[in-house]
């Protein structure tokens, strides 16, 4: 507890660094404190696949050694992070939560998890996912997590035991990884901030792929300021992965301080109206309030049209579920049975389409791309509910959703930057996030706009039940 | 489209238990029902060709 009442599991890594530098909280301290909150109540949550408890205890006193000695890194010195179980951790096991790979210990860290490290982050240990970052509920290893606001729901995925682990105050920030919403969703049904950057601006090295054209690395936190500090570290170019862009890195905490005053938001309201898209009712009017919001932020609102949203889901499947096809085409063939029924069934159908079937998907993505280059001259971002619905139950079956668009997808086919940021609650307690998604590499703005918005939501202090 | 799913299977290279193959059709059926909008579309301007960099090489192209 600090002297302020807040439990140590739950200060931002804002709060926590301010404290850290100020020598009030040890990393060791924070540690301890999340070590015991795994032992208390992981049993039941299962976001955890693996707990590094003596190498975090080690990696803290080192820590704590360090900044007494005057040689503070910076924000995230001693922080306690989790990983989703498809970055690469020297001399930890990762498996992407399948037997395929159950005893996989890699030799070196993911590019992103080096950078973290040198930030002077603790690893805690490695979060549960979707197998291999598709597949549903029954994975082939390890339980999938628990959604700490009801447990008899489901997380959302694939990056489940990030958005479990964030929201339950069982790590200080985690990593998550996006094809088609893998960070983003699990935000929303979890309550926290997830957010996918652009393409190329954090490196994918070291990180299982789904499907290369589309795979995103980033932050899973429970505030944007937070989001903004892991982005820090983790942005920038990498020689091993040549889509990782070498472009200037802006100071993204600098982007707090600004309102929106001045910004446009569009909002694809046809498309978000759509009896096909199915938003819930308390979806929208948790999304039409936060628009409200913004605008009375300063924000200017627009309805903006995007046709190809009438596509773009499907292209977004049936180049995801290719690309993964010919990633696990081998291990299908040798071992189909150390995979989960539903990552299975995944990959296989992705290996009935043709190449021209691909090729037309690819087609689909480049006018997706197009229009929303257009759209994003007129406005600075745009709007949208980050899901539909709220969680759903713990159990469904993946393959029935296929064919039901959403508003993930697109932002995966352009590449740019977006945010899921909580902005209420359902009549039965469960959380709903709000999309923004901003210009290529305009993490900036996004940041801006959804600090300012959250700041102003009022439910950073609403926690789950544990 | 019974015939076209193994076909396509075999073409993959993939060798499925009967059970499987049953318990997967009427998802492959949906699959290909669902991407008939993106056949339906008109992209006829669009194209899918490579971009290179104007520091294009073996440096750029390089995985370390």
């Amino acid at each position: 507890m600090t002297t302020d009442g807040t439990s140590l599991h739950y200060l931002t890594i804002g709060q926590a660094s301010r404290l850290i530098q100020q020598r009030e909280v040890s990393p060791v301290d924070l540690v301890e404190a999340y070590l015991r909150r795994i032992d208390e109540i992981d049993g039941t949550l299962k976001a955890y696949v693996t707990v590094v408890a003596d190498q975090a205890l080690a990696d803290a006193r080192a820590a704590e050694t360090e900044i007494a000695g005057g040689n503070y890194r910076g924000p995230l010195h001693g922080v306690p992070i989790g990983l989703k179980d498809l970055y690469d951790t020297a001399g930890v096991r990762t498996t992407g939560q399948s037997k395929v790979l159950e005893h996989r210990v890699p030799a070196k860290d993911a590019t992103s998890v080096a950078k973290l490290r040198g930030a002077g982050t603790i690893l805690l240990g490695k979060l549960s996912m979707h197998e291999f970052a598709l597949g549903g509920p029954d994975t082939s290893l390890f339980e999938l997590s628990r959604n700490p606001w009801d447990t008899e729901r489901g997380p959302g995925g694939s990056s489940s035991g990030s958005g479990t682990a964030v929201a339950a105050g069982l790590c200080m920030a985690a990593l998550g990884s996006d094809t088609g919403g893998s960070i983003r969703i699990p935000a929303a049904y979890c309550g926290i901030v997830g957010l996918k950057p652009t393409y190329g601006r954090v490196s994918r090295a070291g990180v299982l792929p789904l499907a290369w054209s589309l795979d995103h690395c980033g932050p899973m936190t429970w505030t944007v300021e937070d989001a903004a500090l892991m982005l820090q570290a983790m942005a920038g170019p990498d020689p091993a992965d040549p889509t990782a862009v070498d472009a200037p890195v802006p100071d993204y905490s600098a982007a707090l301080a600004d309102d929106v005053r001045g910004l446009t938001i569009g909002v694809p309201r046809s498309y978000i109206d759509d009896p096909a898209v199915g938003v819930d009712p308390e979806v929208g009017a948790a999304f039409d309030a936060a628009l409200a919001a913004l605008a009375s932020l300063g924000a200017r609102i627009e309805e903006i049209e995007v046709p190809s949203l009438a596509f773009a889901t499907e292209a977004n499947t049936m180049i995801m579920i290719s690309e993964a096809f010919s990633y696990h085409r081998a291990n299908l063939i040798s071992q189909p049975q150390n995979y989960g029924a539903t990552a299975r069934a995944c990959f296989v159908l992705g290996g009935t389409y043709t190449t021209g079937d691909y090729q037309q998907a690819m087609r689909a993505r480049a006018r997706v791309r197009r229009e929303y280059a257009e759209v994003m001259q007129r406005v600075d971002l745009i709007a949208t509910p980050s899901m539909a619905t709220p969680a759903g139950p713990f159990d469904y079956d993946l393959l029935s959703l296929i064919g039901i668009p959403n508003f993930m997808g697109p932002m995966n086919q352009t590449g740019m930057p977006a945010i899921s940021v909580p902005c209420g609650f359902s009549d039965d307690g469960l959380p709903i996030g709000l999309q923004l998604a901003g210009r290529p590499f305009d993490e900036p703005t996004v940041i801006r706009a959804a600090h300012a918005y959250q700041q102003q939501a009022g439910l950073l202090d609403r926690r789950p039940g544990y | 489209m019974a015939d076209t799913f193994e076909t396509m299977l075999e073409r993959a290279g993939l060798s499925l238990p009967a059970g499987e193959v049953e318990r997967l059709r009427p998802y492959y059926a949906r699959y290909m029902a669902s991407f008939q909008v993106v056949y339906e579309a008109d992209l006829a301007d669009e194209e899918v060709a490579g971009r290179f960099v104007a520091a294009w090489g073996p440096q750029s192209e390089a995985r370390s």
